[in-house]
């Protein structure tokens, strides 16, 4: 399966769940409310929601003899259910143990650390947030990993995960920039191949990307649109080590996106237009993570997720590869053009 | 002594009532003089039986409603068979209750012929008495009988003994059809105008049936009589036309054949057309169907059948205000069948049966360039041949061949995403004897072997001994029976039963999915009783287990690209009591069940590898199921009444221990951004209970004859006293305080519709 059959699959899958929103809804419309009847507090069963993203950067300043280094970036959210009293788990421990290193104890810091937008702080989650206090890894892709969350009240949750293997973008070169692994070039407003080697371990992997400079370029195509834009795109299984690249992303948008939205999506279903740059990240993620992501059965009170963590209460302990690529969409002779092309040019 | 009842058309009757008499008796008003020395009833081509005559004459008696008694003297002598051809001539009849005369003569004479299998039958009066939504509804009427459990007033699925809804074999004139619903399970693709007779078989069923393990519902349709006539109906769901005829003889003896009649019937919802005007309704619904039955000189029957029905929801034409999704969903069955059947000399016949069946649904999102298509077809050739080799032994056997074949996909941008096709043969053969040995014992023995070959995944064959004993006591008017055996399938539907609408997505048995194997016994006391036999009364109960059900896995492995699906094992036990009243003013029943089932699985909820087993009960575990039905005549205006009650206990579902905020983790940025769907953490699986569900309908007909024909209105009220009988709850804890909320099945629903025949 290609990337671009992943992602497709993964948002018609999310489609096929309106489905079953659909009938629900044809039934609500035929039947009558119930009355409605006063509940009492749920269940003292706390949620979990712990991911750690491993990197891997090139050691001594690029020099590919040295070791990679192997960082970390890792979370977790620590939260009640619905209806219980309000707010996170303040004073919890947490701990990741890894085979081979010392563990890793969290520490609890203000709520928009574990925010992704934290410039944009879009909103705090109400959980108590916990992060790894260094980046540097004491454990290894592929290495079996274990949790432990204690709260304050006693709950105490434990999952184990093993981090997948690592991989590697084919077709690209190192990247100047710190921030990424591997650089290379587009033919503007043309698809390429994003390819990588496959991941032991893995169940899926996720494709963002972060694209700047779209509105110049955009306005003169007659479309009005932010300077910025990141898309989400999957890759479904070890072997599906490709998307179509910029197409394959943004599949979840064109299903539920705005008007506007959509329209920024199908301008670059046929490539980047000239001058725009990506930030491109691949995270390898485990089963717990994809189990989390992708739901379960079916439940009129709300998504069934599969846990990974077990005790009082659920969540998810998901581990991940990530590599980072920097892309420009550059025409002969144009900044850019000496990185090497980003794969084949694809359908 | 054995013989065939023939009409004066050519055509054998069925159902004629046969006794044998000393040769002073007589018979000539039937019924009411001397009792008979043994009776019995003829089958579907005409033929009876009598065994154990003591040398010397006797009066031959043979009565059928429709025709005017016949009575004749026979001599037996103890080294020779006697041969009896009896021929009746029609006498126009019009009686109230001649149906029912006919139909308690039927279930009589198969409890005196069947050892074995649990049978149910209603005719379409009955199908029509019972009240049912916008029009009657064959598979809905099978609800109400003993052992038959639904989960829902949205769909007409229905699941027998703890088996789950796949597990029906469903025939229409013996062509299986898939997925039989409109409107997303909500009626049956069956037209009440086109069914002679829906026949369920909830158990013990004989070496013949295979292919499903719980049980077979055979849908007769009805050719008519041979006369031209028109039946036609308006409910508040569809309008339909029958029409009924026979062939010109010029044309009919052309091809051969001394009786020729034929039934056509088309159906299709009408309030697309009528609103149109105003406002775009989505939605319709047609059908046609249609039967024709000839018969040769030589009492050989050709029948043909045919079924083509069609659903459509199309919500792309609509605007984005009045439909922000746009889709085009349509599904439908296509089916066809023939049959040839000559008749053998001494009784029996030899049946060769060919037919096609598919079903197939698309569902297209234009905007998305995406579709879902499912299709299953199958195609079957089959033949039977019965004989009688001593008066006290039935002996059939057969072979059948089948292709089954699946197709799943995902298409998008021209492209195949999911591609889950497969086929296989499945080629069976069985034997089985009745034997009964004197008057008070009925023996049936059989043993089917199924060879399963799909393209994918290893070869099956089982072998499934089926047996059955059967005791009468009183005269032969009770009986106790016991009867077991091994069943088998090779196909599994993927739905999701607790959806209330929704549609059958098969697959075959292979390397992605398990066969079904189940064994089953069951025990019954069975007795008729009170004047004219006019009660019946049963006690039954049951085991079965079942190897290879399947279950989603929602836990699969994107790696593997066989697990997602989940082989697990159940079992059933429970009691079923019916008492039926076929005669009188009042007619009906009540039928009361007992269950327990539960299935086990790995658990498809669990993220540990190996997932660990659980076992739960299914949705469709309710414990006890009464209903009562009744039809009677008001005495008003020449009014009928019909009643139904239902009453069940609650069906499980999983109780939400609470639900949460959940958050998508993004690995780029390297923090979470908020989901703004909630996440329901899950308690014991199916571990608690919606309330006891109980239900009232009622029904109203008047028919007026006319010298042109007959015209009935009527009126139905489903759920008279507006229960709201839960259908989902909904728990929402994120409210202050938390409440459950939910929405019920049907609410009062009166529906009318008016039927009109013309003769």
């Amino acid at each position: 399966m290609t990337g671009r059959r992943g992602a497709r699959r993964a948002a018609l899958a999310c489609r096929a769940g309106s489905l079953a929103a659909t009938g629900l809804a044809v039934a609500a419309a035929t039947g009558c409310e119930l009355t409605e009847t006063e509940l009492i507090e749920p269940a003292d069963a706390i949620i979990a929601e712990s991911q750690v993203v491993v990197t891997l950067e090139r050691g001594g300043r690029g020099d590919p003899a040295e070791p990679p280094v192997v960082r970390m970036a890792a979370t977790t959210l620590l939260h009640k259910l619905f209806g219980a009293r309000p707010g996170g788990l303040d004073g919890a421990t947490v701990r990741i143990a890894g085979e081979s290193g010392a563990p890793v104890v969290f520490v609890e810091v203000p709520g928009e650390e574990c925010v992704a937008r934290r410039d944009e702080r879009e909103f705090l989650p109400e959980a108590s947030c916990y992060v790894a206090p260094a980046a540097t890894a004491p454990f290894a892709p592929g290495e079996a990993l274990e949790l432990e969350v204690r709260a304050s009240g006693g709950q105490v949750l434990t999952g184990n995960s093993r981090v997948p293997g690592t991989f590697s973008f084919l077709d690209a070169a190192p990247a100047d920039a710190a921030s990424a692994d591997s650089a290379c070039r587009l033919e503007p407003d043309t698809n390429y191949r994003l390819r990588w080697t496959p991941a032991d371990g893995v169940w899926t992997y996720v494709a963002e990307a972060q694209f700047f400079g779209l509105r110049a370029p955009l306005a003169a195509r007659g479309i009005d649109a932010d300077d910025t834009l990141d898309l989400l795109g999957v890759s479904i299984g070890r072997e599906d080590s490709e998307i179509v690249f910029p197409r394959d992303l943004g599949v979840f948008d064109l299903f539920e996106g705005t008007d506007e939205e959509v329209e920024v999506l199908r301008a670059l279903q046929d490539g980047l237009p000239a001058g725009v740059r990506a930030s491109v990240s691949i995270s390898a993620v485990d089963r717990n993570w994809s189990n989390w992501a992708r739901g379960g059965d079916f439940h009129p009170s709300g998504d069934v997720r599969i846990s990974s963590v077990y005790g009082d209460g659920g969540g998810v302990f998901g581990t991940a590869v990530q590599r980072r690529l920097e892309v420009v969409a550059s025409g002969t002779g144009a900044s850019g053009s000496e990185l090497p092309a980003c794969g084949l040019p694809g359908a | 002594m054995a013989g065939r009842v023939w009409s004066q058309d050519g055509t054998p009757v069925e159902g004629a009532t046969v006794r044998l008499l000393s040769p002073g008796d007589t018979t000539a008003e039937a019924g009411t003089a001397a009792a008979p020395l043994q009776i019995a009833g003829t089958d579907a081509l005409g033929f009876f039986a009598f065994a154990d005559l003591p040398p010397g004459e006797y009066r031959l008696s043979v009565t059928r409603i429709g025709f005017a008694a016949y009575e004749t003297t026979v001599e037996a002598s103890s080294d020779s068979r006697v041969e009896a051809e009896v021929v009746l001539t029609p006498q126009a009849i019009e009686l109230e209750g001649v149906m029912v005369e006919a139909e308690r003569s039927r279930a009589r004479v198969r409890f005196e012929e069947t050892a074995g299998a649990t049978i149910q039958e209603m005719d379409r009066g009955v199908v029509k008495a019972i009240p049912g939504v916008a029009e009657a509804d064959p598979l809905r009427a099978v609800e109400v009988l003993p052992g038959v459990t639904t989960i829902s007033d949205f769909s007409a699925a229905f699941n027998v003994r703890g088996g789950s809804a796949d597990q029906n074999l469903i025939l229409l004139d013996d062509v299986p059809i898939f997925n039989p619903f409109h409107l997303g399970g909500f009626f049956s693709v069956f037209n009440a105008d086109m069914v002679a007779r829906a026949e369920l078989q909830s158990g013990g069923f004989p070496a013949e049936y295979g292919g499903r393990v719980s049980s077979v519902l055979s849908v007769e349709s009805d050719p008519g009589d041979g006369r031209f006539g028109v039946d036609a109906g308006v409910s508040l769901l569809a309008a339909r036309t029958a029409v009924n005829g026979s062939l010109p003889d010029g044309l009919a003896s052309g091809l051969g054949l001394a009786n020729a009649r034929w039934r056509v019937s088309g159906r299709r919802s009408y309030f697309d057309v009528l609103f149109r005007p105003w406002t775009t309704v989505p939605y319709h619904l047609s059908d046609l169907q249609g039967v024709f039955e000839g018969w040769t000189r030589g009492g050989n029957r050709l029948r043909i059948s045919a079924y083509v029905g069609e659903d459509v929801v199309d919500l792309s034409q609509l605007s984005d205000e009045d439909a922000p999704l746009k889709f085009d969903w349509k599904w439908g069955n296509w089916a066809a069948g023939a049959s040839w059947t000559s008749p053998m000399q001494g009784g029996g016949a030899l049946d060769v049966k060919a037919s096609f069946s598919r079903f197939d649904a698309d569902l297209a999102f234009e905007d998305f360039d995406a579709t879902f298509a499912t299709l299953v077809e199958q195609a079957t050739f089959r033949t039977d041949l019965e004989r009688r080799p001593t008066p006290r032994t039935r002996w059939k056997s057969g072979l059948a061949a089948s292709r089954i074949a699946y197709d799943n996909e995902i298409r998008a941008g021209g492209t195949d995403f999911v591609d889950g096709r497969g086929n296989g043969w499945e080629t069976a053969g069985y034997t089985q004897i009745v034997w009964d040995p004197s008057s008070r014992w009925l023996v049936e023995a059989g043993v089917r072997v199924d060879h399963w070959r799909p393209d994918t995944g290893g070869n099956e064959t089982t072998v499934s001994p089926r047996f059955a004993l059967k005791r009468f006591v009183r005269g032969g008017r009770s009986a106790v029976r016991l009867a077991g055996g091994r069943y088998s399938q090779f196909i599994h539907s993927r739905r999701n039963e607790e959806l209330p609408i929704g549609l059958d997505v098969w697959v075959v048995a292979g390397e992605r999915a398990p066969r079904v194997a189940s064994d089953q016994v069951q025990v019954a006391v069975e007795s008729f009783f009170g004047e004219d036999d006019q009660w019946f009364a049963s006690v039954e109960g049951y085991y079965r287990d079942f190897d290879g059900v399947i279950a989603e896995n929602t836990a699969e492995d994107p790696n593997d690209p066989l697990d997602d699906l989940l082989a697990g094992t159940g079992r059933a036990w429970g009691v079923d009591l019916f008492a039926k009243r076929d005669l009188g003013a009042t007619t009906g029943w009540v039928s009361a069940s007992f269950l327990k089932t539960d299935r086990t699985f790995p658990d498809g909820r669990s993220g540990l590898d190996p997932q660990p087993l659980v076992t739960y009960p299914p949705l469709f575990d309710r414990r006890f199921d009464l209903d009562i039905v009744l039809r009677r005549p008001l005495g008003w205006w020449g009014l009928e009444g019909n009643l139904r009650f239902n009453f069940g206990t609650g069906l499980p579902y999983t109780l939400p221990l609470g639900t949460f905020e959940f958050y998508n983790h993004r690995p780029i940025f390297g923090g979470v951004e908020i989901d703004y769907n909630t996440g329901v953490l899950l308690g014991a699986r199916n571990g608690a209970r919606y309330p006891a569900r109980h239900r009232l309908d009622i029904g109203l007909r008047k028919s007026v004859v006319r010298s042109w024909g007959q015209l009935t209105p009527y009126l139905s009220v489903i759920n008279v006293y507006n229960q709201k009988n839960a259908l989902f709850y909904f728990f929402e804890y994120d409210r202050d305080p938390p409440v459950r909320t939910g929405i019920s099945m049907i609410p009062i629903l009166p529906t009318i519709g008016i039927e009109a025949s013309f003769r």
